[in-house]
């Protein structure tokens, strides 16, 4: 233990200091922790962020083709134009993921034969006294078959690695998907517009390589760049239902001109949300409840509320630049 | 005001003189009209699908229109010649922005989603006067122009401004020598601003008023 | 300025959101057959540990069980979580549930001996039992079973997909156990 603490106190010291400042607009979940009884985004401070790569293969990836189609995806984040993220491919290493304290923020294969059901996992070590971000580590699990060229039988590294890396920056999981159950077992995505949907397109797909717009709302309201608070706008309201807040409704943005969609959750008991980085113009919202996940794999609190049916807001919503549109109520009703 | 009022009803009240009609120049009319619907696009709110054809997995379908709205018009011209008028017009409504949303995936209620707007249309144009009998009382005309309308939304935090052009035509009736009514039917293009991405939007509008010359 | 300082205030009014991978979804009848136990019962206690090889974090979980629906029954069970919290150091598992002391939960767990079971699927395996306002005991989410033949698109919303009572579930979990594959 001793020996594990110092080395996490040698980290926290060579380390970047956590933005706990709050992020004033989103377009979904942004990933947080509550240090102390007090809410926190997880949040680098420092630009750029170092990243190394393990010297881990697996069969079809070697290690060189790991790191460059990590190193595709930390671009494709980096290219948003209006986000200021950036990174830093700090070089090869021997460290793996696992290799919590070591202060290296490491991607790469691991074998993770017990958990049969995830492709990837990002996690962060935190020092919940100065509230730094002591290194983030994404492992792939080499007990899935891989790819890097899009081959038919395998997962595409790029786009599960730029979906990793989405929660590696602090992002959270987004609900615009729809999927399918099929006999035999399995569940298969239909259709999703966000890469950071929390279920994979299927093997030989690579649709996940390029971000979507709500993707794009979430890492520049996280990350913004210099004008965004200028050049775009938010929209915000209640659910209610039987006249109190839903926790955890799923709310989508549709712009009627561009046809984009962004999205966001109520996230207090009043049934609050807020959707941010929004394109000026004319919006159509839609609240559905997410009742076909499991909760826990988008937030901590077990009190989200299922028990109603998909609806539309009455009234469309003027979303102006550089601003909010005014407060509005969506009641839903019960199933 | 309701001297105004009195004013222009004693004008009224005169004959018609076809001599004084010409060299009264300037026109103040007001009146109303009625702005037909104005199409705005249909649009699928749809995710990426993950069928080898790639074709959108459509969520809802969304159906746009401006409603048609009763409309309050002041105009001030100025005659040029016995045929030809230059006028400018303002018009201000306040129709409904309806979205019919429907054909949801997960079966939602289909609604019609609107909010109001607040219209302000300005227009300089022409008129020109297709007969200059003075035995009649009833002169057709045609009319064109363009200007500027400016869609506020509900609440104030949205302001679209688009090019308005129009065309139509319609008929003066002489009340008296300085007065009359005159209806228009015209058609007017919407570009840009709200309707945006809609190429050219055409609406019918329809309009009564009252007008006095000086 | 104003709506700034209400999208801050609501900010501090998020829940602690840290859960987040890239997970293939489980089908239940799938997950019954891959566990080696599933319980229901009270979390009595959590607590951060480093792993075996002093190289990671995980949490230790024990439950005070109520019924066994599958595997041997126990009066307790204990089951590992990856990340935890030891000293001032947290290592949060994006994907990984959050259980405190109370929790009233049905856990489907794999792995064994040596070392303590795990829940399948990182969250996949967690289901909680709540409480109606009539007072009946529900377990949420309601399970997403497979069609018998062809495909069944999962519609948000349905009526018909509702949590399941307590007892209603615990027979679909034994029934499954049933059946061979």
């Amino acid at each position: 233990m001793r020996a594990l603490q110092r080395r996490y106190l040698v980290a926290a010291l060579l380390s970047g200091a956590l933005i706990l400042a709050a992020t004033p607009a989103w377009a979904y979940l942004h990933l947080s922790v509550t240090l102390f009884g007090s809410v926190k985004s997880i949040k680098w401070a420092q630009s750029p962020v170092r990243w190394l790569s393990s010297n881990a293969s697996t069969p079809g990836v070697s290690a060189t083709a790991f790191q460059q189609a990590a190193q595709a995806a930390f671009a494709t984040w980096e290219a948003v134009p209006s986000a200021t993220v950036a990174f830093q491919f700090g070089g090869f290493t021997n460290a793996t993921p696992s290799d919590d304290g070591d202060g290296l923020s490491v991607l790469g294969f691991e074998e993770h034969g017990d958990l049969d059901r995830t492709l990837a996992a990002t996690g962060f070590t935190i020092d919940v006294v100065s509230g730094a971000i002591i290194e983030s580590d994404i492992f792939f699990n080499s007990a899935f078959a891989w790819s890097t060229s899009g081959a038919a039988n395998a997962y595409d590294l790029q786009s599960v690695a730029t979906h990793e890396i989405g929660h590696f920056i602090g992002l959270g999981h987004s609900a615009l998907g729809e999927t399918e159950l099929q006999a035999g077992g399995g569940r298969r995505v239909l259709a999703a517009s966000s890469v950071m949907f929390p279920i994979a397109f299927g093997r030989g797909i690579t649709l996940d390589r390029t971000l979507q717009p709500d993707d794009i709302a979430g890492v520049s309201t996280l990350y913004p760049a210099g004008d965004l608070a200028q050049t775009t706008g938010q929209l915000q309201g209640r659910v209610r239902l039987g006249g109190r807040g839903v926790f955890g409704a799923h709310v989508d943005a549709f712009n009627l001109r561009t046809g984009t969609i962004s999205a966001g959750f109520s996230l207090n008991g009043e049934g609050e949300f807020l959707i941010g980085g929004l394109e000026p113009g004319l919006y159509a919202v839609r609240v559905e409840p997410l009742d076909d996940a499991s909760t826990d794999s988008f937030f901590d609190d077990p009190g989200i509320d299922v028990n109603f049916k998909v609806t539309f807001a009455e009234s469309l919503v003027a979303v102006p630049k550089g601003g909010a549109a005014p407060t509005f109520d969506v009641t839903v009703q019960p199933k | 005001m309701i001297r105004f009022v009195a004013v222009v009803a004693l004008l009224a009240a005169l004959p018609a003189s076809a001599d004084a009609q010409i060299r009264r120049r300037l026109e103040v009319g007001g009146g109303a009209s009625v702005a037909g619907s104005l199409g705005l696009g249909k649009r699928d709110a749809s995710l990426m699908s993950n069928d080898t054809a790639g074709s959108p997995y459509r969520l809802f379908s969304s159906d746009t229109r401006i409603d048609p709205a009763p409309r309050l018009e002041v105009r001030l011209g100025y005659r040029l010649s016995p045929r030809l008028t230059i006028e400018g017009t303002l018009g201000v409504a306040q129709p409904q922005l309806t979205s019919s949303l429907r054909n949801d995936v997960e079966n939602a209620d289909g609604v019609d989603s609107s909010s109001t707007l607040t219209e302000y249309v300005i227009d300089g144009g022409v008129l020109w006067r297709l007969s200059t009998n003075k035995r009649r009382r009833w002169t057709p005309f045609v009319s064109g122009g363009a200007g500027v309308a400016r869609h506020v939304h509900e609440g104030q935090t949205l302001i679209e401004s688009a090019l308005d052009t129009y065309a139509g035509g319609g008929l003066l009736y002489a009340l008296g020598r300085r007065t009359g009514l005159r209806v228009d039917g015209r058609v007017h293009i919407l570009n840009g601003g709200i309707a945006v991405g809609q190429g050219a939007s055409p609406r019918g509008v329809l309009s009564g008023s009252f007008f006095a010359a000086f | 300025m104003t709506h700034w300082l209400r999208a801050a205030a609501l900010t501090f009014l998020l829940p602690t959101l840290a859960h987040a991978t890239t997970e293939l979804p489980v089908e239940f009848g799938e997950m019954v057959q891959g566990s080696q136990l599933v319980v229901h019962g009270r979390v009595v206690d959590v607590r951060g540990q480093q792993t075996s090889d002093r190289r990671s974090i995980e949490t230790l979980v024990t439950m005070a069980v109520s019924d066994t629906l599958k595997g041997r029954p126990a009066d307790t069970v204990s089951f590992r979580l990856p990340g935890g919290d030891v000293g001032r150091y947290r290592r949060v598992i994006v994907g990984v549930p959050r259980l405190t002391a109370g929790d009233d939960v049905i856990v489907f767990l794999r792995g064994g001996a040596p070392q303590l079971p795990t829940i399948f699927g990182l969250s996949q395996g967690l289901y909680r039992v709540m409480r109606t306002a009539d007072g009946r005991a529900v377990v949420a989410p309601a399970p997403l079973m497979a069609p018998a033949a062809g495909v069944e698109r999962i519609v948000r919303g349905d009526p018909a997909r509702q949590p399941l009572a307590l007892d209603a579930f615990a027979r679909e979990v034994r029934a499954r156990v049933e059946v061979r594959p």
